[in-house]
């Protein structure tokens, strides 16, 4: 499956022409040049881009991909394209621009001097089960009943028991998770709350930090981790480029226009 | 390099608080595969496999924990061993 076109990186403000140098995803082995295809002061950051195979994510594509978007990101603000999106030809970049100027204008806005952290927030026990019932006395209970009889727990008990857990398990989230928002939401535009994909996972947060607000961000980072319980871990990074926080997508048709 | 990649952890009163000095892969991966601006229409040609290619993201974000010595920060293309996608062959109900 062969593919040849303008490889896309992201959406940037430019009232000229830039050129980031042959930094871009190889073609042929060679790094590609990246520059931007411009309309009005909308650039897209592109490279020419062609292969004789599919465009997989491998890590020799990945890696400048996320490279000129982290460092265009350290210069200015850019929406950043997710992996793997290349237009045929310059005119359809043009075109792509052309009928999203003002959503991508405002997006442009919208993110502007601001930066992408990441906050996962995890218990940090060997079991979480146990951690749960050692928390909730009624789990306790029910955990004693299921299991401390001579008889074998029968399956409607050992899923009664699971209903249990789960459902302090979403209540803990959910009353952590809230606390957490009240403490970060003074110092975040805003927050995008992730489903855990950990069942020790208590949290999943991304926030969209003005530059001028890291800071205080990273103070109210510290102050909440000391505030919380010893067992709770607060795993953070970034800057990212606000890749959580898009919400612009390139229609090519005329609807919107 | 794996040092560096690692949690760098410190205690802050009682919680824990650790920050990754650098960016793990998959921090990398589950953004730049699963988040950003998409083209929609007829201008991607590339991503006649994006669905699949989005099938195989979990697979590679679970893979990926063995390849951590991977850092996006001062990798080099093409050097060091490929992302595999296993689905992109297999994940034929995909599209």
């Amino acid at each position: 499956m062969a593919i040849a076109g303008r490889y896309l990186y992201g959406l940037i403000r430019a009232t000229a022409d830039r050129d980031f140098g042959p930094v871009g995803l190889p073609v042929v082995g060679t790094p590609s040049a990246v520059h931007t295809v411009r309309v009005g002061d909308i650039g897209a950051v592109v490279s020419n881009f062609s292969t004789k195979e599919r465009l997989l994510p491998l890590r020799r594509n990945l890696e400048p991909h996320n490279r000129v978007i982290r460092d265009i990101m350290s210069e200015t603000t850019i929406i950043p394209m997710a992996f793997g999106q290349v237009a045929r030809t310059e005119a359809d970049v043009l075109k792509a621009l052309r009928f999203n100027l003002q959503a991508i204008d405002k997006e442009l806005v919208r993110l502007d001097g601001k930066v992408e952290m990441t906050l996962r927030v995890l218990w940090d026990v060997p079991n979480i089960f146990e951690y749960l019932v050692n928390e909730d006395r009624e789990l306790a209970r029910l955990r004693d009943e299921t299991f401390g009889r001579s008889s074998a727990p029968t399956q409607a008990e050992m899923i009664d028991l699971g209903k249990m857990f789960e459902e302090r398990l979403a209540f803990a989230r959910k009353r952590d998770t809230k606390r957490l928002i009240t403490i970060f939401r003074p110092h975040a535009a805003e927050v995008k709350e992730n489903d855990p994909k950990d069942e020790k996972m208590v949290a999943h947060l991304s926030f969209l930090v003005r530059r001028d607000q890291m800071k205080t961000f990273e103070e109210t980072l510290f102050q909440a981790a000391s505030n919380f319980p010893d067992v709770y871990v607060f795993d953070y990074n970034g800057p990212w480029a606000p890749f959580s926080f898009v919400e612009i997508d390139l229609q090519l048709e005329s609807a919107q226009a | 390099m794996n040092e560096v990649l690692q949690n760098v952890p410190g205690r802050a009163g009682n919680g824990h608080l650790s920050r990754q000095r650098r960016v793990s892969l998959c921090e990398t991966l589950d953004r730049v595969l699963n988040k950003g601006a998409v083209v929609a229409g007829d201008i991607v040609i590339s991503v006649a496999d994006v669905d699949l290619l989005y099938l195989g993201v979990n697979l590679v974000v679970t893979s990926v924990e063995s390849m951590r010595s991977w850092d996006p920060a001062t990798a080099q293309g093409g050097k060091g061993p490929l992302i595999k996608l296993p689905t992109i062959t297999t994940a034929g109900g995909g599209k």
